[in-house]
Formats: structure tokens, C-alpha cells, sequence
């Protein structure tokens, strides 16, 4: 089953007196559980499909699904209730809520959702098990600014999975790692793949960490290339 | 819960800007406060020295009459005659809402037999009821005060300077001596000669039927409170005040006869002279009888009703705690109600330009107050404006992850308020302990009218209710609102795209 379909997706920026053509016409279906990795050179237009696949851009034409649903109509409210309930985010670099701690940050989106049933004990004890699970049982108290640029990436990582979504995007998850620590993070993002069927798309660079990817798109001048 | 922590540690994170805001908020809700405990401190002295010491808070007045300044009209032009008396004090005496009343006169009198135009505004009433009704608020300086039944005049000390000043002599209460303690500066560099008076010789001001009368001096007086205010103010008792004015007095009433005067009077002569009776029993007897009977009669004096007479106005009194508008507006029907040729005024409306001298001070008060919030809201408008743009990556990211624009605004007014609370509540507090500690001490008006005027008294005392406190919370809040909705309108704007495109 496809969880994500984009078809004939366009984007188009403003800028200046001239308009940036980032997508041309993108199709693709994802299906679940799907490790897929978007490579391209720099200014190909992964960041600006990553967006509108995650609901944080819109298409400036072309369809959107999400769960086989159209995506480009939907309000605000819904598009950001989809990616509360949905889509699990890791950026590049901005990523944490500074005034909080890492467990705390962890706890972020299930305290937003918490209405729909879930205890304070229960959230906390998820976001602990995650932190764990990614390396930082020992950091859970600590702020963003007392962590390292990994152990953050490890944070952001572990707060994308804490409410279990069935679509994870990763914007360049290693760029700003050294290679043991984007190793390690991409083996924990397998292992969840592999456990809870989470589909995992990510854009990146560096080839070494393709072989994780069980498909990889290539884009180029905002078109796929193959 | 969440919302408060994040808010709380942002506000502890962003210091400078807190500290920033929160001075601005501090010194804002101070000076507010003290605002308020100024005006709400003058707005009692008012109450309490002019409005309970001399207007009272209601007037009623002939509705003949076309201008609402009735009480300290600078020319003093004659008031018209409130008609039906008996039956206005009668339907007062029913509200629950009215504490007290008194009638009275007023006019502007002439000094006769001075050099120049030489005027005094003079205010007739039983002046014992008078003093009962408005608290004793005048005293005597040198002579007796007048009792029911006394005529003659109260001069004010101040009034004596000037009388000394542009006529020449120094008044003296009737029957006393002169006191050197009580002499100006220019009246004791005249000793030994220095011409006194015991009396004057008024006349009526503007009134056709007026006539001249001497009035002794009973007393040089001052009012307790606001007395360089009221310094022009004359008292004297209503009777000669409406002989002066040519009123029908409360005396003409009672020349009303005795039922054998009457029937004497309603005799012809027939009847009294004409029948043989008279002459032919040559007895006196008749004569001698009615003679006795006249002589027999109370004399007009022991039942003189001084409200059977002429009146100008009626000075309302209301219960502590009365809204002065709704009683205005319940007399007002009452009267009309009651088919009553009567005008029903409010003191402010009566007192023309000495309440609107007050109310113009205060709205200064109240307009630097909106002035200086107004800056404020400026200030904190921009430095929350350029918070928010600098937190685009934090609002951008939360966003992103699943937070509504109902979190951002949350989150946003929860900082804001509670800076508000904390700098703004230090600011209310501090402000309430500064007039909590003026209000005994007192801040004396010197010999400055303005200030006296302003300050509704001599002295003045810094006043602040639970109601000024409430006040003073409420317009924090406001101006807290006004200064977070720009700010909060750039906040909710923010998308997870800006934040990426920010970085």
C-alpha cells in the first residue's frame, strides 16, 4: 500500500522579479514501511519535496496523498494535525525546544496529543525508552545547549518516533554528525523500520549511507532523474 | 501545564528582554496606580469637603431656570423662586436614597455706601439646619455664629481682607471688640485709627423688588475645609435675605390673624358700628373685649415656619454609597412625576466651572496616565515584536511537530502575562504601600487654591479602594493585551517553512 503519492507535483518560488522552478513535475509513490533515501546535488529540490511531502509546503500544482488521501486542500488545522498524528520530523539542524529538557522535548508532541489518552507516567515512560534506545539514558535531563550536535540529532530522532507515526522524514539526518555518530543513528532508524514498519525518507549527501536505503530516489533540477 | 513551563523558562531564558518589558510594565503600573490614588483621593476630598460640606450632591432648582451653574455663577445673578416647597421636602423625606436636605437662597448683594462696585455673594438658610445638614462646616473666628431666629450676616475672614483692602475699614462682629490677633499685616500698620464697621448695609443685586436693609455682623468665620475657595461666600439668616431680595417672607405668612381678627376684619361697619347696641347701652364692654382678645393673640413671631416662605434651591444629601447619576435620575422622575416645576441637578452641573476645574485637573492626571501606557504599549509592542522574529526556528519547529496556532498563542500570551503579573502586580503593589502610607500623613495644599481645588481639600490624602486596585489590574491587562496582539499576530504567522528558510 502506498502511504505517500505524489503525482505531477510543481513548486515554484518567487524570487525577486524572477520565479525558482524547485519542483517540475514530481511523481513517486512510497509504499509503507519503505527505507528510501532522495539524493541529489545541492539546490535539486530534495529539501523542497521532503516539505511537501511532510505538509509543511504546499504544492504549487500536482497531487498529494498522504494514506491515499489529497493533502493540498486541507486547512492549516488538518495539515498540522496530520503531522502531529502522522509524520515525524528530524531536520538538519534546527530541531529542539531550547527551554526544555531532552526528555522533555521528547515528550513535546505527546503532550500536544495528550487529550486523546495517554497519562503523564505513560508519556514519560515512552520518551525515556526511546532516549534510551538511542544512546542517552544519561542525558535525559540535560538542555539542548548542554548536548552534543549528535546526541541532539539523537533527541530530534527519538522525538520523530515517540508518537509512533507511520511516516518519518529526515532532512540530511548526518550532515552535521561525524560518520561513527550518522552511522549509529542510521542503524537505530533501520532497526525501527524493520520493527515497527515505520517508512523512513530521508535526503542526503553522502553515498556510505545509501546502502541502509532499500530504494533511493534521485532528483535533479527538481525532477526525478531515474 | 506545558505551556506555563515553556513560558516561564523562556521568560527566565530571554532575561534582558523580560527585564526590559518588565520595567516598562513596572513603572507603568506604578505610576498608574499612584494616578489613581490621586485622583480617587481628590475625587473624596471633593466629596467630602465640598460636596458634603456646602453643595450637597443634588439641587433642586426652579425649572424657570435656563443655565445649569447655578451655585458660584460669577456675577451671582439672582436664582428664580423654587415653587411648591412643601410638597418637594415632603416627597424628599420619602427616598431611601436621600440622606439629607436643606433649602436655601442665593444672591449676589451689593455693599452700600463704600467707594466702586462692592459685591458679595451671599447664601440665606436656617443656618442651624445648615450647619446639622453639611456638618458643621463653618466655624467662627471672631463673634458668635448665628442661632434660629437670629438676623444678621457671617462674613468671611477672607472677605474682611478684602473688604479692609478696597474699602477701608475692618469689620467687627456686632457687640465685640476688636481682636488684634486676627488683623492683617495692612489692617495693624493702621492702629490706632483704623476705621471699623459692625454692620452693612446691603442691597439686593439684579432684583426688581429688592431693598436695602443693615444687617449686623454676628460673626467673621471661615470654613473648615476649602476655605480659600469659598472665601467670596456670605451667610446670612433667610429672613433677611428675603427681605433684602424682596421675597415673600416667612413673617408676611404668619401676619395671617387670629379667627377673631379675621371676623373682625370681615365685619362691615354696619356690624360694628351700627347697631344701637353699641351706643345705647353705653357700655364698653365690646371694645374692652376685643381689645383683650387682640392683645390675648400669640404673637406673629412664636409661629414663624421659616419653609412657609421663598426659597432658590434645595441641597440634597444622599446616603454613603448612592450613584449620584441613578439618584439624579430617580429625583428627576420624582419630580416630574409629582407635576413639580423643579430642575434636578447634579452638584457638578450646579458648581459650573469649581467642579470643572477639578475635573479638568483630574482628566490631565488620567490623560498623562494614557499617555505614558500608551508609550509603554509601544515599547513592549516592539520588543515583543522582535522576540517573536527572533524565536521563528522555535515557533517554526514546534509548528512543524504538531502544535497549533492555539499553542503559539498560548504559549506567547503566557510570557506576556505572567511578565505582566509579576513586574505589572510589583508596580500596583508598590504603588498601593506608597499612598497606603501618604494616606494618613496627608499632602497639605499650602495656600495654593489650585492645589486646594485640585486636591478637593487643604490637605490631601492619597486614597486607593479595592475598587482603584481592580482599576489599576484592568487597565494593566489592557495594556498588556494591546501591547501582545501585534506581536502574538507575527507569532501565529510563523510556518516550519519560515524556520527552515530563517536558518
Amino acid at each position: 500500500m502506498n502511504v505517500i503519492e505524489l503525482e505531477n507535483v510543481k513548486k515554484d518560488y518567487p524570487l525577486g522579479a524572477t520565479t525558482v522552478h524547485a519542483l517540475r513535475g514530481v511523481s513517486l509513490a512510497i509504499k509503507e514501511g519503505d527505507f528510501i533515501s532522495i539524493v541529489g546535488p545541492s539546490g535539486s529540490g530534495k529539501t523542497t519535496l521532503l516539505n511537501i511531502i511532510g505538509c509543511i509546503d504546499n504544492a504549487t500544482e500536482g497531487s498529494v496523498k498522504i494514506h491515499g488521501k489529497e493533502v493540498t486542500t486541507h486547512s492549516d488545522r488538518r495539515l498540522t494535525d496530520l503531522r502531529l498524528h502522522t509524520i515525524g520530523f528530524i531536520f538538519q539542524t534546527f530541531n529542539l525546544i531550547p527551554v526544555l529538557s531532552a526528555r522533555e522535548n521528547v515528550e513535546f508532541p505527546l503532550l500536544l496529543m495528550k487529550k486523546e489518552n495517554l497519562t503523564n507516567k505513560e508519556i514519560r515512560r515512552r520518551a525515556e525508552k526511546l532516549l534510551e534506545e538511542v544512546g542517552l539514558k544519561e542525558q535525559m535531563s540535560q538542555k539542548p545547549f548542554e548536548l552534543s550536535g549528535g546526541q541532539r540529532q539523537r533527541v530530534a530522532i527519538a522525538r520523530a518516533l515517540v508518537t509512533k507515526p507511520a511516516i518519518v522524514l529526515a532532512d540530511e539526518p548526518t550532515a552535521n554528525l561525524d560518520s561513527e555518530t550518522g552511522e549509529m543513528i542510521l542503524k537505530q532508524m533501520k532497526e525501527l523500520n524493520l520493527l515497527e514498519k515505520t517508512t523512513f525518507v530521508f535526503s542526503t549527501h553522502d553515498p556510505d549511507i545509501l546502502k541502509y536505503a532499500n530504494g533511493v530516489l534521485k532528483i535533479k533540477d527538481g525532477l526525478m532523474a531515474s | 501545564m506545558l505551556v506555563f513551563k515553556i513560558a516561564w523558562r523562556n521568560i527566565l531564558r530571554h532575561k534582558g528582554k523580560s527585564i526590559i518589558i518588565g520595567s516598562i510594565l513596572f513603572l507603568g503600573a506604578l505610576i498608574m496606580t499612584l494616578g489613581n490614588a490621586t485622583a480617587i483621593g481628590m475625587q473624596k476630598g471633593v466629596e467630602e469637603n465640598i460636596v458634603r460640606g456646602f453643595t450637597g450632591h443634588i439641587i433642586l432648582v426652579s425649572d424657570q431656570e435656563t443655565k445649569d451653574n447655578v451655585l458660584f455663577t460669577p456675577m451671582a445673578k439672582p436664582l428664580k423662586i423654587l415653587r411648591d416647597y412643601d410638597r418637594i421636602s415632603a416627597l424628599l423625606r420619602q427616598q431611601d436614597y436621600v440622606k439629607d436636605f436643606i433649602p436655601m437662597t442665593r444672591g449676589g448683594v451689593a455693599i452700600l455706601g463704600g467707594s466702586g462696585m462692592n459685591f458679595m455673594l451671599t447664601f440665606g438658610c436656617n443656618f442651624d439646619d445648615f450647619q446639622r445638614v453639611f456638618g458643621n462646616p463653618v466655624e467662627a473666628v471672631e463673634g458668635q455664629l448665628l442661632t434660629n431666629g437670629d438676623h444678621g450676616l457671617l462674613v468671611n475672614e477672607k472677605s474682611r481682607q478684602n473688604q479692609h483692602k478696597m474699602q477701608g475699614y475692618w469689620l467687627v462682629p456686632a457687640g465685640y471688640e476688636l481682636n488684634r490677633d486676627n488683623l492683617s499685616k495692612e489692617a495693624r500698620s493702621e492702629l490706632p485709627g483704623l476705621p471699623q464697621r459692625s454692620d452693612l448695609a446691603l442691597g439686593g443685586f439684579g432684583e426688581p423688588n429688592s431693598t436695602d436693609l443693615t444687617l449686623p455682623i454676628r460673626a467673621i468665620t471661615r470654613f473648615k475645609s476649602l476655605n480659600n475657595l469659598m472665601q467670596e461666600i456670605s451667610i446670612m439668616d433667610i429672613e433677611s435675605f428675603r427681605q433684602i431680595f424682596g421675597y415673600y417672607t416667612a413673617a408676611d405668612v404668619v401676619q395671617e390673624l387670629p379667627p377673631e381678627q379675621e371676623a373682625l376684619l370681615a365685619s362691615g361697619e354696619e356690624d360694628l358700628f351700627g347697631s344701637a347696641d353699641i351706643f345705647s347701652s353705653g357700655s364698653s364692654s365690646t371694645v374692652a373685649e376685643l381689645e383683650k382678645t387682640i392683645h390675648a393673640a400669640p404673637r406673629p413671631s412664636a409661629k414663624i415656619n421659616y419653609d412657609n416662605a421663598a426659597y432658590n434651591y434645595v441641597s440634597v444629601l444622599l446616603k454613603p454609597g448612592e450613584d449620584l447619576g441613578a439618584a439624579v435620575a430617580r429625583t428627576r422622575e420624582l419630580m416630574k412625576g409629582n407635576g413639580l416645576p423643579v430642575k434636578v441637578l447634579s452638584w457638578k452641573q450646579a458648581s459650573g466651572q469649581v467642579a470643572q476645574i477639578s475635573d479638568i485637573l483630574r482628566v490631565v492626571i488620567n490623560v498623562f496616565v494614557i499617555l505614558l501606557f500608551f508609550v509603554a504599549v509601544i515599547i513592549i509592542m516592539n520588543t515583543l515584536s522582535m522576540t517573536a522574529m527572533e524565536r521563528t526556528e522555535e515557533f517554526g519547529m514546534m509548528r512543524a511537530v504538531g502544535a497549533r496556532k492555539g499553542f503559539i498563542t498560548r504559549m506567547f500570551l503566557s510570557e506576556t502575562l505572567t511578565l505582566s503579573a509579576i513586574f505589572g502586580g510589583a508596580g500596583i503593589l508598590i504603588g498601593a504601600l506608597v499612598a497606603w502610607i501618604f494616606h494618613p500623613l496627608g499632602i497639605s495644599s499650602g495656600e495654593s487654591e489650585i492645589l486646594e481645588l485640585l486636591f478637593g481639600g487643604e490637605v490631601f490624602q492619597p486614597t486607593l479602594g479595592v475598587g482603584g486596585v481592580v482599576g489599576g489590574v484592568a487597565a494593566l491587562g489592557v495594556v498588556t493585551l494591546l501591547a501582545v496582539l501585534y506581536p502574538l499576530f507575527v507569532a501565529r504567522r510563523i510556518t516550519p517553512l519560515d524556520a527552515i528558510n530563517r536558518h
